[in-house]
């Protein structure tokens, strides 16, 4: 009995943890990989990861282990892409985009509809222009670079938390995260955000 | 939290305006995503509720239902061989029987033709 009501209470928790979460994780899959299906992939392998090993943690460990899970699974993908591009290369591009099509044509991911702050159809333009800009200039920084990028500025990490997250030294993620925001404005620069 | 009401270049990006547009990313999902997402954490939970046993009984069912299956198919081919091996053992003894009868003939015609000689 006692089993089951702690199963309850863990799966309860769990639950509204993944709710508060998903949505940001599935923006920084999607803002790195670039394809909707791969990144809804990658939150959901990270999802299932976490429910069922990393149980023993505690609620507040949750987080960073949820991170530190999809930044692997984001970067296996990054692999199983160079593995297919290096087997199947040689093979013409429409017969290997062939399965991707419908999912291609599905990859407006974010609305571009007005949000309560732009209210003419021009804002809403330039919102989905910088929107654009903003995840295809992420997707262009360096593995470690848009890690600690996405911890510290994304998801408000102080620099120790982001440094246990990414298994590294509090030094490398300063030094990390100054060159990627450094990145960021030399790619952004011609946009307004 | 207030509209990001300043237009700065990228050139002079700051940090929180770089936050404030990279959560108006996870607010704009369209609702097929959302929708998506919800379903996909349903799927990962009720994974997690699902106990080891029943994960793993379909996969070792399928490998005992292969493993059956390829006995069956393989019996007949087997006993067949091994039928085959008998009526040849059984064949090549006839024979061999044959031959020392024959040579016991041959042995004792040649004694008894010796005799009458000698």
């Amino acid at each position: 009995m006692g089993t089951a009501g702690s199963e309850v209470t863990y799966l309860i928790a769990m639950e509204k943890f993944l709710a508060s979460i998903e949505k940001r994780g599935y923006a920084v899959a999607y803002a790195t990989l670039r394809h909707r299906e791969d990144a809804l992939d990658a939150v959901q392998d990270t999802m299932l990861q976490l429910v069922r090993h990393y149980r023993d943690k505690t609620e507040e460990e949750w987080k960073a282990l949820f991170y530190r899970i999809l930044h692997n699974k984001i970067n296996d993908t990054f692999r199983k892409r160079k593995l297919n591009g290096a087997l199947f290369g040689w093979l013409p591009q429409r017969r290997r985009n062939a399965d991707d099509d419908s999912s291609e044509s599905n990859d407006e991911s974010f609305d571009n509809v007005p949000s309560p702050h732009s209210n003419t159809p021009e804002a809403s333009v330039e919102q989905g222009r910088q929107a654009e800009a903003l995840q295809n200039a992420v997707a262009q920084l360096p593995r470690r670079q848009r890690e600690a990028f996405v911890l510290r500025c994304w998801e408000g990490f102080s620099t120790i938390e982001t440094a246990n997250s990414m298994g590294c030294s509090e030094g490398s993620v300063k030094t990390h995260y100054s060159r990627a925001m450094e990145r960021l404005r030399t790619l952004l620069k011609e946009y307004q955000l | 939290m207030k509209p990001n009401k300043q237009r700065l270049t990228g050139e002079h990006l700051t940090e929180e305006q770089l936050a404030t547009a990279l959560h108006s990313l996870e607010n704009n999902l369209d609702s097929a995503t959302v929708r998506e997402l919800a379903e996909r954490r349903q799927i990962a939970l009720d994974a997690a509720s699902t106990p080891l046993w029943q994960r793993w009984i379909l996969p070792s069912g399928a490998a005992f239902a292969s493993v059956l299956l390829l006995a069956i198919f393989l019996s007949p081919l087997m006993s067949s061989i091994s039928g085959f091996n008998e009526d040849v053992t059984s064949t090549q003894l006839s024979e061999n029987i044959e031959l020392y009868e024959d040579l016991e003939f041959y042995s004792w015609l040649a004694n008894a033709e010796l005799n009458e000689h000698g």
